[in-house]
């Protein structure tokens, strides 16, 4: 142990991280570059990310700026192919536009799908993703919540909370959804309970909270196969929180790379 | 050596807390290194006597004085404030003020708060002031305590330029604001979540204000502790100023010097 109480190698600990993003074309903020990703990143010892740009605050984007969000991810994973993998950014409705950006992501090397609070989860216009996911064997990361602040319901009327991941992972029970962020500000002990039964839907840890006790009870109620370590951009918390936790050494190996590892493994096409 | 500035003890009304009290707290701090503790009361938040909490309180921690220093948590709307705070100073030897206007239902421009602000830099005891318990968007039903603005908190240090201002658990201050509220020199702000490796808001304010205003914070028991740990390390520091940020601020400021000494002589005693 040094001084502090960190175990000395906490760095050296392989650590994939299931939610994290690159800086959006469309609204770069300063300070924020894919190379200061990679930098603290390794400063911290995390060894793959799996990024996303999405179009945030529900907004109905138009396919070209769509493209242009996945394209910031084919270029990192171009820049930096073992350290990042790509989650598609969709926004499901027409159809024949996100087949076509998927077949595209795809191609270009991505691993996942990603989708944020156009609709709910539980809506019908999500089913033929689903079933697309299904067909390649890839997961879906979903921005996720049960807030409980006025302001947030306001902004995010089509947040999925875990009811919404529940009611789709039990139409496809072969699909792999992941909620995303359970520090992330909502309710989560809440969300815990919904996703008890849903044994399709992981939860990744990012966000934030730093809330004590988190990381035992999402193992305890879901068990650790069903837990993922994530920052979505909080990184000593994501890192902290999982080196926190009560848990065995086999159940944090599963959370820091085991886990994700098991569900890229999944891919089929 | 570290210094926690941001941890609390006792049960809180609207989430489980492990590891709150007393023996829960110190088996936290010594399985991650932390030898100190600044604590206030969770009760004193919510009790209509917020003294009751820290009643309380005292009575949990005064047999571990190496170990916790007290916060009193005062409420200046409730009458007898005055001679609250001179129990929680006095008879406890108690190193702060807490005000929690967003929980106690005043406001910073209130005589009451002015009032106490004078008896504060008449002692000279710091004021500690938290932007937010929980994070709103997780928020009990019946919890309605908004997250507390910056903006009062630096007319507040303006109209009392004696007064030395703790900020614990805030998100998105500048130092260039701290300054021009005239808090050079007179404010200590914990670490608990500000961002070091990414967007690097810590070092930032560090650059602006300078090290000396900075000290360790956590959350406890709210709040995991590792994840201060890391910002510790990951600041890069020199072993001399890392030891400012851990203890030696903290020390100086809430005059903790002679406590954490003799902790320590205790220490390396055994």
């Amino acid at each position: 142990m040094s001084t502090n109480g960190l175990l000395r190698d906490w760095r050296a600990v392989r650590k994939v991280d299931a939610h994290m993003h690159v800086p959006s074309p469309l609204s770069p903020a300063p300070g924020f570059e894919r190379t200061g990703v990679i930098a603290a990143a390794d400063r911290l010892g995390i060894e793959v990310m799996w990024i996303s740009v999405p179009i945030t605050a529900g907004r109905m984007a138009p396919i070209e700026e769509v493209r242009r969000c996945n394209d910031a991810v084919l270029d990192a994973l171009r820049q930096y192919p073992d350290r990042f993998r790509g989650y598609c950014f969709l926004i499901p409705g027409n159809e024949d536009e996100w087949r076509g950006e998927l077949a595209r992501c795809l191609d270009g090397g991505m691993s996942g799908i990603k989708l944020y609070n156009q609709y709910k989860y539980s809506d019908p216009v999500l089913f033929p993703i689903a079933e697309t996911a299904i067909e390649h064997g890839i997961p879906i990361l979903g921005h996720a919540g049960h807030p409980m602040d006025p302001g947030t319901r306001e902004a995010q009327p089509y947040i999925s909370d875990a009811s919404d991941f529940c009611a789709l992972a039990r139409k496809y029970p072969e699909v792999t959804l992941i909620e995303g962020h359970i520090n992330g500000g909502g309710e989560w002990e809440w969300s815990l309970k919904q996703l008890r039964d849903c044994p399709n839907v992981v939860l990744d840890t990012s966000g934030s909270n730093m809330d004590a006790g988190t990381i035992e009870r999402c193992v305890a109620e879901l068990g650790a196969d069903r837990v993922l370590f994530a920052t979505d951009m909080s990184m000593e918390a994501g890192v902290g929180k999982v080196l926190a936790a009560d848990l065995s050494d086999a159940d944090r190996e599963k959370l820091w790379h085991g886990n994700m590892t098991r569900i890229e493994g999944l891919r089929k096409v | 050596m570290i210094v926690d500035v941001n941890a609390h003890w006792g049960p809180y009304a609207f989430r489980h807390l492990p590891d709150h009290d007393g023996p829960g707290l110190m088996r936290l701090m010594d399985r991650w290194g932390v030898d100190h503790a600044l604590l206030c009361s969770n009760p004193s938040l919510l009790y209509r006597d917020a003294h009751q909490g820290d009643v309380e309180m005292s009575r949990a921690i005064t047999p571990h004085p190496r170990r916790f220093s007290g916060v009193a948590t005062i409420n200046p709307a409730y009458p007898g404030w005055n001679r609250d705070l001179e129990t929680a100073l006095d008879d406890w030897n108690f190193r702060a003020v807490r005000l929690v206007p967003q929980f106690h239902g005043y406001a910073l421009t209130d005589p009451c708060a002015d009032a106490l602000a004078a008896e504060c830099a008449r002692r000279d005891v710091p004021i500690l002031f938290m932007q937010q318990v929980e994070d709103r968007r997780q928020m009990h039903p019946w919890d309605r305590a908004e997250n507390l603005a910056i903006e009062p908190v630096l007319a507040f240090a303006r109209r009392h330029e004696r007064v030395r201002i703790c900020l614990c658990n805030w998100l998105g201050l500048g130092g260039r604001e701290l300054t021009d509220a005239g808090l050079d020199g007179r404010v200590l702000i914990d670490l608990a979540r500000f961002d070091v490796v990414l967007f690097r808001s810590l070092p930032q304010l560090i650059d602006e204000i300078g090290l000396g205003a900075i000290a360790f914070g956590s959350q406890a028991p709210f709040n995991y502790i590792p994840p201060a740990l890391i910002r510790l390390e990951c600041l890069d520091l020199s072993e001399e100023d890392q030891e400012r940020v851990a203890w030696k601020n903290a020390a100086e400021f809430f005059s903790l010097e002679r406590t954490i000494l003799h902790y320590n002589s205790q220490k390396e005693k055994a």
